[in-house]
């Protein structure tokens, strides 16, 4: 199980949930259509899950700036939008 | 050093040659250390890199030279190498460094160790397993890995590295070798003495393309006449394919495209640094080549230093131990603070027969504009060449218009303890005429430094 230090110092397990819930967000925010974003949130979900399995441990900047990373190659102005969440997670 | 609340004084990320030289230097100096290694403590060095790799490289020497011993009236009719105990050879060496995966090492000197991977938190706090462990100072010298060059269908072809090459339980009947560097070729040279087939790649004109031109196509020469090895420079591999038991390379040369079958693949090319450590959460820069430092090895945060190949992939394991005592030292001693002088830091690669330079190459010195002599001695002109019947090798020395020795390579057995005079003369600004003038033991290899010395003019 990963868990995550908030901002605050809180520390609580990563819920891959509230990661889909927000990059959903921003999706809606950029209009994006339901089809691609639906595929764009699955392929990020993915390849966040790949990159965070070996690390017990991260910051709640740590997924902001990996899944902005991620995102930025396949929608650059959604990773803007989501990089730029006040609180995501 | 001033009074903290944190767990340790300083906190070293990483066993190897950059990080164990720091944590015991600074344990015994009475800093309360700690040392984090997410593999194998020691490093890559003697576990998986310099040390197997040249342990196994004696004995490939040892029966490639006994071969040849015919011309000394040298004969066996049973000449011949068991592979296994070869390994087992290597095996023994590893354990006989006190590395090999040992933490009493370390905690006997005082040093706490801790195993996982460690991420910054903040910029005084590394989480380990979830452990938080904070420091006034932090050396990072996580190291890098192996960088995977784009081939087509490289991820569907199994293929070894130069970490996992050295495990086979038998050399392969043939083996693809993509790049051409250090590892590449003293990996190459070692198969092929136990009777691999190899074949080997570089993008650029030559092998070595970082040393003189002479130096590269010595090496070239020695690989292709002595070792029927296939060297293939200006080949870009484009994609590898699997058929049965063989993997098919294909390649780009001369502008039209080729493909060998083989029974192995090994990746021997470029490094990544391993910065997915969690720096941007201690404010630390980096980018692709590795972690950003100044002179004195400090970060962007003052109490962060970096070592090794972290820093780049261009430094040897010797260079590996200067930044690391350096560290240490900028950390002890914040108000005396020093910058490594990487002058006489020798570049080595133990084949048959060694190669070693130091200093500055001729392209060196065409790049910053420096007037610059050379002169070459051949090893036939010295009489140690005569006796061990060895020919080929020669000494070249790089000079300033003053004749002040500048750099210099070595291709010769023994090169690379042959490399340190010129490595003092370079650092010590000494000229080619101190070394003409210094007496040289008859029958050494030196010799040949005098010799090339004497001819500056």
């Amino acid at each position: 199980m990963n868990f995550v230090i908030k901002s605050n110092g809180v520390t609580e397990a990563y819920d891959s949930y509230k990661l889909e819930k927000s990059l959903i967000e921003a999706f809606r925010i950029t209009k994006s259509p339901a089809g691609q974003a639906e595929h764009s949130t699955k392929y990020v979900l993915a390849e966040f899950q790949k990159w965070v399995q070996d690390k017990p441990e991260i910051t709640s900047s740590d997924i902001s700036r990996q899944v902005g990373k991620i995102l930025g190659n396949i929608d650059p102005s959604t990773a803007y939008i989501f990089k730029n969440f006040k609180s995501i997670i | 050093m001033k009074k903290t609340n944190f767990d340790f004084d300083l906190i070293v990320l990483g066993s190897g040659a950059g990080g164990s030289a720091a944590a015991n230097i600074a344990c015994k100096n009475g800093l309360k250390v700690a040392i984090v290694e997410s593999d194998i403590f020691g490093g890559e060095s003697p576990n998986y890199g310099d040390i197997p790799r040249k342990a196994m490289l004696n004995a490939a020497h040892t029966f490639f030279l006994a071969r040849r011993a015919s011309k000394f009236g040298v004969r066996s009719s049973t000449l011949g190498y068991n592979f296994p105990s070869v390994a087992a050879w290597k095996r023994l060496v590893v354990k006989r460094t006190g590395a090999d995966d040992n933490t009493d090492f370390y905690e006997k000197q005082g040093v706490k160790t801790f195993r996982g991977n460690a991420r910054f938190i903040t910029p005084n706090e590394v989480s380990v397993n979830r452990q938080h462990l904070s420091a006034d100072n932090f050396i990072i010298a996580t190291g890098s890995k192996i960088a995977l060059p784009d081939i087509k269908n490289l991820e569907n072809v199994p293929y070894h590295t130069p970490r996992t090459i050295l495990d086979v339980m038998r050399p392969p009947k043939s083996i693809f070798i993509v790049g051409g560097g250090t590892e590449a070729i003293e990996i190459a040279q070692l198969l092929a003495i136990f009777g691999t087939k190899v074949y080997i790649s570089e993008i650029s004109s030559r092998l070595l393309p970082q040393e003189d031109e002479e130096v590269g196509l010595s090496i070239e020469n020695t690989l292709v006449e002595d070792m029927k090895i296939f060297v293939l420079p200006q080949t870009r591999v484009v994609a590898v394919e699997k058929e049965g038991l063989s993997k098919k390379v294909i390649f780009q040369r001369g502008g039209t495209e080729k493909f060998i079958k083989v029974d192995e693949i090994l990746i021997a090319g470029g490094r990544a640094p391993n910065t997915d450590i969690g720096l941007e959460n201690a404010a630390v820069e980096y980018n692709d080549e590795g972690i950003v430092v100044n002179e004195f090895l400090q970060t962007s945060n003052k109490n962060i230093y970096a070592a090794g190949s972290i820093l780049g992939n261009k430094f040897t394991t010797s260079d590996i131990l200067l930044q690391s005592r350096v560290c240490a030292n900028n950390i002890l001693k914040p108000r005396a603070k020093v910058s490594p002088d990487y002058t006489a830091s020798p570049r080595t690669i133990f084949t048959w027969p060694e190669v070693a330079s130091v200093g500055l190459t001729e392209d060196d010195c065409m790049r910053r504009d420096l007037q610059f002599k050379t002169s070459i001695a051949p090893l036939n002109l010295i009489a140690r060449g005569n006796t061990d019947n060895f020919k080929t090798g020669f000494v070249k020395l790089i000079c300033d218009k003053h004749g002040k020795i500048l750099g210099g390579s070595v291709v010769a057995p023994e090169a690379a303890s042959i490399i340190h005079e010129i490595g003092i003369a370079a650092r010590y600004n000494l000229y080619a005429s101190d070394l003409a003038d210094l007496p040289h033991a008859f029958l050494s290899w030196n010799e040949a430094v005098r010799i090339a010395a004497n001819r500056i003019r």
